[in-house]
């Protein structure tokens, strides 16, 4: 059986003519820790976006787990933590609601129950508090809770160090070590290479559309800024 | 008259009964239109179902089903039009309305013939309601509540955060036609009450002042509801002692319901 998580094979992505993404082929397996970076601007939301289909490619192939990539197959397979600013922060809604929205649509099971699963980020205390009146880095935690209570395979975050502040930042780290000890695939999107730990993880860097495979080890060392 | 010789009116009971059901209509999809920052879509669809109406008049056939045809025509073209061209979405909603706007002006200008019952359409008359228009709105009514207790999580979901929604395998197109042809349709369906400038109204001030209140989105609803519903009926008797238009006095007093919520709102905030 494949070990392949997520596989793209000449990946084409243009938004309104401009080639964001330019032929990028890539594999990520089962169980690793990958991370995406460039610069601001560089398609690395994009990239994302595709994978899970929310944004068509124009050319190119995807496949989950050695299966042709359908909707069905990424709710069941992802969970996906998007940048802070892109929710509605004023919609009249309570965490407890938006978790519980994320359970009662999904084809997973959720095991524990909102209360329960915020326990594990410590952040029980804001479950019935409106999201409005939640801080950066408290909404960014339930953004990371929100991803993770249908337990998915493969966990996609894109800038989720943005508004932690330190504390927040270092439980993060140990909340994706226990993951990476799940087995589970983790993308990590940034641009700041602060972010990247272990020089055996993979790195995929996108420049101007291309996609460059690097190590982290090269990233670490030369201390690259994107 | 006593108020209840006023109710008991053969037209004031129509007018009640229609009232009543546009109300509610209009306050449980105006919370989804709202939320989704889409009030523009419902005025454009209320001014294009303007060319609906005026064809009818020239072919002497019923104007809701012309302005049904154009309000449901727009949604889906828009709705379309958006997901599959990278034209802004405010800049086609507002292409169509004001084309579709002008063929009703250029289509009433060349009618020859005087149509007294155009300015129902444009500025509303619920006194003239009749039971046939009351069966419309039961009958939107109808699929409207079963669309939404049959797929109530979905929907909030897609209007909350429709990606998020879409990872979690909701069909956020369907959901968004769904919601775009409802709407078209009760705003046509309403526009009888308060005419084709105010029937944004009943929509938008409900659900806008309920958006202030409600602290978790299950309470958006009910607030939206009763606030629709006391406008509504206080609109109508309003209207029929103060001898002013109805659609005007609903749209006024349901206004004046959101200022007063909005400044108790801003009171409370400065006093914490």
């Amino acid at each position: 059986m494949s070990n392949i998580a997520i596989k793209a094979d000449n990946l084409t992505v243009k938004i309104s003519e401009t080639e964001v993404i330019k032929n990028a082929s890539f594999e990520i397996n089962k169980g690793e820790v990958v991370y995406l970076v460039g610069g601001n601007g560089s398609g690395k939301t994009t990239l994302v976006k595709t994978i899970l289909g929310l944004i068509q490619q124009d050319s190119g192939n995807i496949e989950i787990f050695s299966k042709p990539r359908t909707q069905k197959l990424v709710s069941q397979s992802f969970g996906y933590v998007p940048q802070y600013n892109q929710i509605d922060k004023d919609f009249p809604i309570t965490v407890k609601e938006m978790i519980g929205l994320e359970c009662s649509v999904s084809n997973n099971q959720c095991i524990l129950n909102e209360e329960e699963h915020l326990k594990l980020f410590k952040a029980e205390k804001l479950l019935h508090r409106k999201i409005k009146e939640l801080s950066g880095g408290e909404f960014q935690k339930i953004l990371i809770a929100r991803a993770m209570i249908t337990n998915p395979e493969i966990l996609i975050l894109d800038e989720p160090n943005n508004n932690l502040d330190r504390d927040a930042q270092k439980d993060l780290r140990g909340i994706m070590q226990n993951l990476a000890d799940e087995d589970k695939t983790i993308i990590l999107i940034t641009h700041d290479h602060n972010l990247i730990e272990d020089e055996d993880e993979k790195v995929l860097f996108l420049q101007h559309g291309k996609l460059h495979t690097d190590s982290a080890e090269h990233i670490i060392n030369e201390r690259i800024h994107f | 008259m006593e108020i209840l010789d006023v109710i008991q009116q053969p037209f004031m009971i129509r007018a009640i009964y229609g009232g009543l059901i546009i109300a509610i209509l209009c306050a449980i999809l105006g919370v989804f239109i709202t939320l989704k920052r889409e009030s523009f879509l419902a005025d454009a669809v209320a001014h294009a179902s303007l060319s609906g109406v005026a064809v009818a008049f020239v072919l002497s056939y019923q104007p809701i089903i012309f302005a049904l045809a154009v309000g449901i025509f727009m949604a889906i073209s828009i709705t379309y039009l958006k997901k599959n061209t990278h034209i802004a979405p405010d800049s086609l909603i507002g292409m169509f309305y004001a084309i579709l706007f002008a063929i009703g002006i250029v289509v009433i200008n060349l009618s020859t013939e005087y149509q007294p019952e155009l300015s129902t359409y444009l500025f509303g008359s619920i006194l003239s309601i009749t039971w046939t228009d009351i069966i419309y709105a039961v009958i939107a009514l109808v699929v409207t509540l079963s669309i939404l207790i049959g797929y109530y999580n979905k929907l909030v979901y897609a209007t909350f955060d429709p990606e998020a929604a879409y990872i979690r395998g909701v069909d956020i197109n369907k959901f968004e036609y769904i919601i775009n042809i409802l709407t078209s349709i009760a705003i046509i369906i309403s526009i009888k009450v308060v005419g084709i400038i105010l029937v944004t109204a009943l929509l938008i001030i409900p659900a806008s002042s309920a958006k202030l209140i409600a602290g978790k989105f299950k309470h958006m609803l009910p607030i939206a509801l009763i606030q629709s519903i006391i406008s509504v009926l206080v609109g109508i008797l309003f209207s029929y002692y103060f001898e002013t238009p109805t659609g005007a006095t609903i749209v006024i007093v349901s206004g004046s319901i959101f200022i007063l919520i909005l400044l108790g709102n801003q009171i409370k905030k400065l006093s914490t």
